[in-house]
């Protein structure tokens, strides 16, 4: 009894670390091996007169497109085997330029995979300092590896500024909160904000705990996007678009505090990962939010080893 | 901006004889009279190329425009400042025969004054992305240099803080501070040769022709405290042994040490002078030219920085 029950703890505690490590949505993927590029289809949602949000699947990190005189700007850059896909999307929509700008949200693979075949062909890769710091790391238990020719060659520490196409795009890092590398992409003219993976649409949204990333840093950041943004503000999540509100955003946010203090509050309880799960602190939440990658039991998983990483310390 | 030609003096007096009133708060010089003629196209000796490293190449400032440094990577190039818009074709052509052909993917403008940024426009026109701080952009968009040619471009790349550039496994990392000579000065670390360019924060060299006398630009958010505490963070946040300057020769750390003491003697005189807070701006002109700072009187230290300097100092 005593060692199936350590049996257990074990795989929970594999599992916490692979969905940590984003498998099913960044690293599993990554290698192709979680979906089938093949089957899956762009679909292509016009925000404004030269922006554009290019969705592939649930597991595939939004892209939005801006294009006009000076060429194209993508956020994020799906998958390499959806390459050819993504560009034939983007000149579906009349863009002829030069890809000339990749901005990366963030570094898991389901947003920078792509990276390398931009980058091949000339195309810049922009991210925040702790996107190509901790892409360079060696790969680990916790880490996956990133391919060298994803890693950005343009970085900033606190904001940048592009004025490309006539339009004024700026790239503003958040508190960690998904990471440690998040940027947060404002097209202030069109007035279109994309959050990568801060709390936006109705999913579990993965927290990067093993990229600097808490769940305390997404409750705050949440908050913080809506002070960036306006009402008015078309918000583009990373996953599960094309476009959320305020209200999108304060209900993840209500949820993620709720389901926080819920966890927090068995785990002073002293009741186990295992325990915890079984009690559903989702339940009254998981309507409406299982169609992202993050299955309820990992998400508690994620804020688990998120929030007794920080009772040790 | 930082240097002035003998033949320009008689301009300036013509233009400094207006202004003689005393007055009793701080007023700003006349400096559109004074400084267009100097920004207006000029002769100068032709540009050369000095190998610093194998992988970094000084093109010197030539009159009065400033210096540039070149990293060469296999994937491109990169530059610091790019003097004047009408230099350009100059500017391309010795980098070409000189230096490399592989293609200029990024330019780094050191602050917005003309005799740095002022060929951005051709560059833009070529597709190269041209970065400053952010006031390095609109100070230009706001035509803050008196006199500045017509049909500038500011950068189409603006940051805050820091940015860092990786080419051809080459790194460059570029730091905003705050406000110095100007509101928008960078500097740009190029730590594989542990070579520094700070752009007018410091004047190496050929002191006796302007050095001595910093050009804080006021009118575009530059500062005394600012620039010494920019050169406090310079000589503590870098390790280098060579040092480029806007204009000059190349230096050492010793030369942003002796250059931090110039501006701390200015800040030091102009304090004592104006302790009792009886003085008149035009008193600090006349003790700046005629006591122990010697500054010149028309020059365009005292043109740009008399009123800010008096402002900032006085009681
Ligand atoms: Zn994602
Ligand atoms: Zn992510
Ligand atoms: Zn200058």
């Amino acid at each position: 009894m005593h060692n199936f029950r350590i049996g257990v703890v074990k795989t929970l505690a594999a599992a916490v670390a692979m969905a940590a490590l984003g498998f099913g949505t960044a690293a599993h993927a990554q290698q192709g091996q979680a979906m089938d590029f093949a089957k899956l289809q762009i679909k292509t949602t016009k925000l404004a007169d030269n922006l554009y949000v290019m969705e592939a699947a649930p597991g595939v990190g939004n892209v939005m497109m801006l294009t006009g005189a000076d060429g194209v700007l993508l956020i994020d850059s799906m998958f390499p085997q959806l390459h050819d896909k993504l560009m034939a999307a983007i000149r579906a929509t009349g863009a002829t330029g030069p890809v000339k700008y990749v901005i990366n949200t963030h570094l898991h693979g389901d947003h920078t995979a792509g990276n390398g075949l931009f980058a091949k062909d000339g195309t810049v890769i922009i991210a925040q300092d702790s996107v190509r710091r901790r892409m360079l790391l060696p790969k680990s238990e916790l880490t996956p590896a990133y391919p060298p020719e994803n890693v950005p060659t343009v970085t900033y520490n606190d904001r940048m500024t592009l004025h490309f196409d006539g339009e004024d795009i700026e790239l503003i890092h958040p508190p960690a909160a998904h990471t440690d590398g998040d940027t947060i992409v404002y097209f202030k003219k069109a007035n279109v904000m994309h959050v990568g993976d801060l709390p936006a649409s109705f999913r579990f949204n993965n927290i990067g705990v093993n990229d600097g990333g808490s769940v305390d840093g997404m409750i705050a950041d949440g908050k913080l996007v809506m002070k960036l943004a306006n009402s008015q503000t078309k918000i583009v999540p990373g996953h599960l678009g094309p476009v959320v509100g305020f209200k999108e955003i304060t209900i993840q946010d209500t949820m993620f505090q709720t389901v926080r203090d819920r966890i927090a509050k068995m785990i002073k309880q002293g009741k186990t990962l295992e325990q915890i799960v079984a009690a559903e602190p989702t339940k009254d939440f998981n309507e409406g939010r299982l169609g992202g990658n993050i299955t309820p039991a990992r998400w508690i998983g994620l804020i688990y080893t998120d929030l007794t990483r920080r009772m040790k310390k | 901006m930082k240097r002035q030609r003998p033949a320009l003096l008689a301009i300036l007096a013509a233009a400094a004889l207006g202004l003689g009133a005393p007055a009793a708060r701080a007023q700003p010089l006349d400096q559109m009279s004074v400084l267009a003629t100097d920004l207006k196209p000029q002769p100068y000796p032709p540009f050369t190329a000095v190998k610093l490293s194998d992988d970094l190449w000084q093109i010197p400032g030539s009159g009065s425009n400033s210096n540039v440094m070149v990293l060469v990577t296999d994937e491109g190039l990169i530059l610091v400042d790019v003097k004047y818009d009408y230099q350009y074709d100059d500017l391309i052509k010795v980098i070409r025969e000189k230096v490399s052909t592989k293609p200029i993917k990024f330019v780094i403008d050191t602050h917005y004054h003309a005799d740095h940024s002022g060929a951005n426009v051709r560059f833009l026109k070529d597709g190269v992305q041209v970065i400053s701080s952010i006031p390095g952009r609109e100070d230009i968009l706001a035509k803050k240099q008196p006199g500045a040619p017509v049909g500038m471009a500011p950068a189409n790349v603006t940051f805050t803080g820091e940015m860092r550039l990786y080419l051809g496994g080459k790194e460059v990392r570029i730091r905003h501070y705050g406000p110095g000579h100007t509101n928008s000065d960078v500097v740009v670390y190029f730590p594989q040769d542990r070579v520094i360019c700070v752009g007018d924060l410091a004047h190496i060299g050929d002191l006796e022709r302007g050095g001595q006398y910093p050009l804080i630009d006021y009118i575009a958010g530059g500062s005394i405290g600012g620039w010494i505490e920019r050169l406090n963070s310079i000589l503590a946040d870098y390790k280098f042994d060579r040092v480029m300057s806007g204009h000059g020769t190349l230096g050492t750390p010793a030369d942003i040490v002796a250059y931090r003491d110039i501006l701390e003697r200015v800040r030091t005189d102009v304090r004592a002078f104006l302790a009792d807070g009886t003085k008149t701006q035009a008193d600090l002109r006349t003790h700046l030219n005629k006591g122990p700072l010697h500054w010149p009187d028309p020059g365009f230290a005292m043109v740009r920085g008399l009123h800010g300097l008096y402002a900032d100092l006085k009681p």
